[in-house]
C-alpha cells in the first residue's frame, strides 16, 4: 500500500488514504489484501487505488523572506533559563548528567543577557497577539532577584505593553513572599507535581535523597490560600508520568483545584535509564477510561483536533510538511544561561543545529535555514509514510528519527485515528467541541 | 474548615469550645467586626446544628448577623457578608435563609464565591416558591425529605435533600420531628465540613460532583457583551489635547498628518520612550489625555500601572485589551434601534476583507485622502480604532452580531446621518472576518459584512483578499454579494496571507507577509481567472484604485 494503512480500532476496521485524506470502513483486511475483493472494493467505494505507487512532496511552508519578516514583527515567546542550578535532584531530569558531573560549573544568567532577551522580545513582537516571557531553570526561584529585575525592567522600559509571564517551578521555595509576588504580577505558575505522595516522592528528591512532597504540598497551599481564584486561573500542574497510568493517580490529579494539568512522558535520558531503580516503580496495568476524568478527557479531545482539521480542510494535495513543527524563532525561543537562543526548551541545547541565534544579534536567519535544511534532510523519508501528516515529530526529535521512533509514532497515529473514526467524527456534539478547541 | 454563617447571629452564651468564632454585624450600612445580640434564636440553632453534624472537623465560624436595626433582612447585607467571607477565604458559606426577589448582585457574588472554591449552601423555600440564593444554579439548595433513608440525596444538579427525622422538637411536652430546611441546610453544612476538610488543595465542586453528583453552572468569565452608553470619543477629542500611543508599534510611521484630527497633538515613540509633538517632533508634555489605540485584532495586555505612571493625564484605552477598555466611548450599533428599513440615497463604498491584517485601513485612508483633496464630504466609518486619528465614526465591534437587529441598526444609523449631515458618499471599512478556514464557513467576509450589505445598497465593494484565496470559493462569495444588490466589486490583493498553522490558536487566525514572488505569481493568476478588476497595494498608493473608484461611481 502506498500512503495508506489499515486502521484497526476497538470497534471497526478502516482503510485510510493519506494522500486524499479519505477513510472507509472495511469488514476485514482481506478486503484490501485479496486482489478480487480489492477490485470490488475500489468499484464500490470510489477509493484511490492505494496499490499504485505515490509519495508526498515534502516542502517547508515559509520562504526565507517570509521568515525574516516574522523575526522582526511576530516573535511570540521567549523563555529564560535563569540558572542551571536546582534545589532538587529529580532522577529523570535532563540536567542530571550536569548535576552529577562535579567538574561542570553550573551557570547563572546575567542581568545583561536577560535584559537583551527581553528587548528582543518586546521590540519584535508588535504584530503578535502573544507576547510571552517565561522563567525557567534549573529552578528559577533560586533567581527570584533576577525575575524581579526583569519585571521591573519591563515595567520601566515598556510602560504600554505587558507581556504574559509564566514560571515553571518545583515549588520548594514558593513561600509567602513569592506567592504574593506571583499574584501581584499576574504570573502563571506551572508546578512540577507528580501526584499523590508515593508517586511524587519516588523521583522528586533533593541532593540528599530527601523527598520533597511535604514541603511542596505545604507551599502550594500557601499560594492557594492567598487567592483561590487566582490559583484556579493561573496554576497548572506538570505531572511526569513515570509509573504509567492508574486510576488512583488520575483521580487525585483530576480532583485538584487548578487551571490545567499537563501530563508529561518522562525523558528517558541515558542517565535515567542507567540509574533508574526499577524496584521503586509502582507497576500498574490498570486500563484508564479517559472520559472518566475531566483533564484526561480534555487532553484526549485536544489530541483529536489535528484529525478534525485534516478531514475538514478544503484543500488537500500531495505537498506536506510532516509532523507538528513550530516556526523556529517565533513561537518558542529558549535562552540559555549564557545567552544562546535555542529553538525550544525541549531540545538538546548542546547540539549546534538547534542554536538559532543569541540575545545580542537576535534570531540568526542562517542558523534557522540550517535547522530547516537539516530537518528537511531528516524527514525526507517521511514522504512515503502514511502517518506523516499526523506524526508527533518536531524539532526535538529530528536527531533521533530511527525505526523505533517511527514505529511508536505510527502506532500512536493509528490508535488516535481509530479513536477519531469510532468516537468523534460521527458525533455532532463532539465534533462541535473539537472544532472549537483552541491550541496555544 | 472555615464556615461563614450568614444568619440572624449567634448568641454568645451558647458558644461551645469546639469552634473558634468571629462575630460580624451591621452598623447602619457598614459591616463591622462586632458582636450584636441576636433578636431570635435562628442563627444560634443553625450554629449548633453545624457543630453537631460534624463530629471531627475543627471548625472556625464567621458569624454574620445580617439583620438591620428593624430586625429585617436586606439583600445588600447578605452580599456584603458573602464578599467579606470571600476575603476571609472561608470554605463554606451557610445561608439558612432566603429572599423571594431576584438580585443580580447576589447572583454575582455567589458566582464570585464559587470562583474562589467556596461552596455556598442555602435553604429552600418552605412553601415551594422561589428563594434566593437557594435557587441560583451556583448554590446548593437544601430541602428536607423526611421519607428518605439516605443522609443526603441529590435531587437535581444543585438541589439536595436531607433527612431530618431525628431532629426532635419538644413543644408543650409534645415531641415532633421538625422539617426545617434552615436546619437541614446547617446540617448539610456540618456534613460537608467533614467531607471537605482533608483535602485543602482540591476542587470542592469536583468532590461534590463525585460524591453527590452535584453539578454547578460555571458560566464563562467573559463579560456579558457591550454595555455602551453615548459616544464620547469625539467629545473628548473636541475638548482636550490628546497624545496617542499606537499599536502595532510601527503604526506612527504611516500616519497621514494631513488628515489627522487637529487636537491630536503628540504620539508616543516606543523606541525613544517619550511623547513627541507632531508639529515640532520634539519631546512634549503639552497634552491632557493619553489615548491608547490598538488597531490589532488581538487583545493587548497593558500594565495596570499606566494610570499611576501618568497620574496627571486621563488615560483612555481604545481597541482590544485584556482587562478593561474604554470602548464605551466609541459609537455603538445598538444605539440606533429601529424596526423599519429606510432608503439610503448616498453612494456607498464598502471595504471588507477575508481576515484581519489585509490593509483595509490603508485603502480607506488612501481613498479618503484623495476624496478630501477633491473637495468631497465623505462620511468615513470604521471598526478600527485607528480611525479615531482621522475623525472617522469608529464603531465598537459588537460582541455579538444579532440578525436581523444589526441590519436595522446600521440602516437607521446611516439614514440618520444622511438627513442630518452633508454627505457626498460613504466610505465604510467593515471590521471582522474569518477567512476560509474550512468548508463549514459561511461568512467568509464576516457577519458584519453581511449585515452592512443587507443594510445598504453597496455601490462599490472593495474586497481585500489573501494570496492563498481559493478562486472557486471566492467566485461563490462574490456571486452572493451581487445577489444581494452590490453593484460592482473590486479586489485588492494584500501581501499578508493567512497562516494556516495558526488555525487553532486561541486568538484567531494570524497572518504573515508573503514574499514578493508568491505575491506577483498569485496576482497574475487572479487576473487571469477572475472577471473583477484586481489591484495591488501599489495601485492603492499611487491612485490607480481611486481613479477606478471614481469611474465606477460616475
Amino acid at each position: 500500500m502506498y500512503l495508506a494503512n489499515i486502521i484497526k480500532s476497538h470497534n471497526n476496521m478502516y482503510i485510510y488514504d493519506a494522500l486524499n485524506n479519505r477513510f472507509c470502513t472495511i469488514s476485514s483486511k482481506e478486503d484490501i489484501l485479496n486482489d478480487n475483493k480489492y477490485a470490488d472494493f475500489l468499484i464500490s467505494s470510489n477509493f484511490r487505488d492505494i496499490k499504485k505507487p505515490c509519495a508526498f512532496e515534502i516542502k517547508y511552508p515559509y520562504s526565507e523572506e517570509e521568515l525574516n519578516n516574522m523575526f522582526t514583527r511576530s516573535i511570540k515567546s521567549i523563555t529564560l533559563s535563569l540558572t542551571e542550578r536546582c534545589n532538587l535532584r529529580c532522577e529523570y531530569c535532563g540536567y542530571m548528567p550536569k548535576y552529577s558531573d562535579e567538574s561542570y560549573l553550573l551557570k547563572d544568567m546575567s542581568r545583561d543577557v536577560a535584559y537583551k532577551a527581553i528587548d528582543l522580545l518586546m521590540n519584535n513582537s508588535h504584530e503578535s497577539e502573544l507576547c510571552h516571557l517565561g522563567f525557567y531553570g534549573g529552578e528559577p526561584l533560586l533567581r527570584l532577584d533576577l525575575i524581579e529585575e526583569c519585571i521591573n525592567y519591563i515595567n520601566r522600559k515598556y510602560p504600554f505593553r505587558k507581556p504574559s509571564y509564566n514560571i515553571v517551578t518545583n515549588a520548594v521555595l514558593l513561600n509567602d513572599k513569592v506567592a504574593d509576588y506571583f499574584i501581584e504580577n499576574d504570573i502563571h505558575v506551572i508546578i512540577s507535581f507528580d501526584g499523590p505522595k508515593q508517586h511524587h516522592n519516588k523521583y522528586r528528591v533533593d541532593y540528599n535523597g530527601v523527598s520533597s512532597y511535604e514541603r511542596v504540598y505545604q507551599n502550594i497551599q500557601v499560594l492557594y490560600k492567598k487567592d483561590p481564584k487566582f490559583f484556579r486561573t493561573h496554576v497548572t500542574y506538570n505531572v511526569v508520568l513515570c509509573n504509567g497510568t492508574s486510576n488512583e493517580l488520575f483521580e487525585s490529579i483530576d480532583s485538584l483545584w487548578k487551571s490545567d494539568v499537563n501530563i508529561i512522558e518522562p525523558m528517558l535520558t541515558e542517565h535515567f535509564i542507567n540509574t533508574r531503580d526499577k524496584n521503586k516503580d509502582i507497576v500498574t496495568d490498570e486500563k484508564i477510561n479517559p472520559t472518566t476524568y475531566d483533564f484526561a478527557n480534555r487532553n484526549m479531545l485536544k489530541s483529536m483536533k489535528k484529525y478534525y482539521n485534516s478531514f475538514h480542510e478544503s484543500m488537500c494535495g500531495n505537498i506536506i510538511f510532516p509532523g507538528g513543527f513550530c516556526t523556529p524563532g517565533i513561537r518558542k525561543n529558549f535562552v540559555t544561561a549564557n545567552g544562546k537562543i535555542v529553538v525550544c526548551e525541549k531540545v538538546d541545547e548542546s547540539q549546534e543545529v538547534f542554536h538559532i541565534g543569541d540575545v545580542y544579534r537576535g534570531i540568526d536567519a542562517d542558523n534557522v535555514k540550517r535547522l530547516i535544511n537539516e530537518t528537511l534532510r531528516r524527514v525526507e523519508k517521511c514522504k512515503y509514510c502514511w502517518a506523516a501528516k499526523f506524526c508527533k515529530l518536531c524539532f526535538k526529535d529530528i536527531l533521533n528519527i530511527d525505526d523505533d521512533f517511527c514505529k511508536r509514532a505510527k502506532s500512536q497515529v493509528e490508535s488516535e485515528l481509530g479513536f477519531y473514526f469510532d468516537n468523534i467524527c460521527n458525533k455532532r456534539e463532539l465534533i462541535n467541541y473539537v472544532s472549537n478547541i483552541s491550541l496555544t | 474548615m472555615k464556615v461563614a454563617l450568614i444568619d440572624t447571629g449567634i448568641l454568645n452564651i451558647e458558644l461551645t469550645n469546639k469552634s473558634e468564632i468571629r462575630h460580624f454585624s451591621f452598623n447602619g450600612k457598614s459591616l463591622v467586626e462586632e458582636y450584636k445580640k441576636p433578636s431570635d434564636s435562628h442563627g444560634t440553632d443553625c450554629y449548633k446544628e453545624i457543630l453537631s453534624s460534624c463530629a471531627d472537623s475543627e471548625i472556625q465560624i464567621y458569624d454574620f448577623n445580617v439583620t438591620d436595626e428593624a430586625g429585617s433582612l436586606q439583600v445588600s447585607n447578605i452580599v456584603k457578608s458573602i464578599k467579606k467571607s470571600i476575603e476571609q477565604k472561608v470554605d463554606i458559606i451557610n445561608i439558612s435563609m432566603g429572599l423571594s426577589a431576584y438580585s443580580k448582585e447576589l447572583y454575582e457574588i455567589c458566582y464570585e464565591a464559587m470562583q474562589n472554591n467556596i461552596v455556598v449552601l442555602s435553604a429552600a423555600s418552605h412553601n415551594n416558591t422561589v428563594s434566593f440564593p437557594a435557587d441560583f444554579n451556583n448554590v446548593i439548595c437544601v430541602k428536607v425529605d423526611q421519607g428518605q433513608t439516605e443522609k443526603i440525596k441529590a435531587i437535581d444538579n444543585t438541589i439536595v435533600s436531607v433527612a431530618m427525622k431525628d431532629f426532635i422538637v419538644k413543644e408543650n411536652d409534645v415531641e415532633f420531628d421538625f422539617s426545617s430546611s434552615s436546619l437541614a441546610c446547617a446540617r448539610l453544612c456540618g456534613y460537608l465540613c467533614c467531607d471537605l476538610s482533608d483535602i485543602p488543595l482540591n476542587d470542592k465542586f469536583k468532590t461534590l460532583s463525585l460524591k453527590y453528583k452535584l453539578n454547578f453552572s460555571r458560566p464563562n468569565d467573559s463579560s456579558s457583551g457591550n454595555s455602551l452608553s453615548e459616544s464620547g470619543i469625539q467629545h473628548i477629542l473636541s475638548n482636550n489635547r490628546v497624545a496617542v500611543v499606537l499599536f502595532p508599534l510601527n503604526l506612527h510611521e504611516t500616519i497621514n498628518e494631513n488628515l489627522l484630527h487637529e487636537n491630536i497633538v503628540a504620539y508616543y515613540n516606543h523606541e525613544n520612550c517619550g511623547f513627541y509633538s507632531f508639529k515640532s517632533r520634539t519631546l512634549t508634555t503639552e497634552f491632557d489625555v493619553i489615548m491608547l489605540l490598538n488597531s490589532a485584532y488581538f487583545d493587548l495586555e497593558v500594565p495596570n500601572s499606566i494610570e499611576e505612571n501618568y497620574k496627571s493625564y486621563k488615560v483612555i484605552r481604545i481597541g482590544n485589551y485584556l482587562g478593561e477598555d474604554d470602548n464605551k466611548y466609541l459609537y455603538d450599533y445598538d444605539r440606533h434601534e429601529s424596526s423599519e428599513m429606510a432608503i439610503l440615497e448616498k453612494p456607498v463604498i464598502a471595504i471588507a476583507s477575508l481576515c484581519s491584517g489585509l490593509n483595509k485601513s490603508d485603502i480607506q485612508l488612501s481613498l479618503l485622502n484623495s476624496f478630501k483633496n477633491d473637495g468631497l464630504d465623505i462620511e468615513a466609518v470604521s471598526n478600527n480604532p485607528i480611525g479615531v486619528l482621522y475623525n472617522m465614526n469608529v464603531f465598537n465591534f459588537p460582541g455579538a452580531i444579532k440578525f436581523p437587529n444589526i441590519v436595522y441598526n446600521i440602516n437607521r444609523y446611516m439614514y440618520s446621518s444622511e438627513i442630518n449631515k452633508n454627505i457626498d458618499a460613504w466610505l465604510i471599512n467593515i471590521g471582522g472576518a474569518i477567512g476560509q478556514v474550512n468548508n463549514m464557513n459561511i461568512y467568509n467576509f464576516g457577519k458584519l459584512s453581511d449585515a452592512y450589505f443587507l443594510a445598504a445598497n453597496i455601490d462599490l465593494a472593495i474586497m481585500c483578499i489573501t494570496p492563498s484565496s481559493d478562486i472557486q470559493n471566492l467566485k461563490l462569495q462574490l456571486a452572493d454579494f451581487y445577489k444581494h444588490g452590490t453593484e460592482k466589486i473590486f479586489l485588492v490583493l494584500s501581501q499578508n496571507d493567512i497562516d494556516y498553522s495558526s488555525m487553532n490558536y486561541r486568538n484567531g487566525l494570524h497572518t504573515y507577509c508573503v514574499d514578493s514572488k508568491k505575491y506577483s505569481d498569485f496576482f497574475k493568476h487572479l487576473r487571469a481567472n477572475i472577471e473583477e478588476k484586481v489591484f495591488t497595494l501599489e495601485d492603492v498608493q499611487n491612485g490607480v484604485l481611486y481613479d477606478n473608484v471614481l469611474e465606477a461611481l460616475s
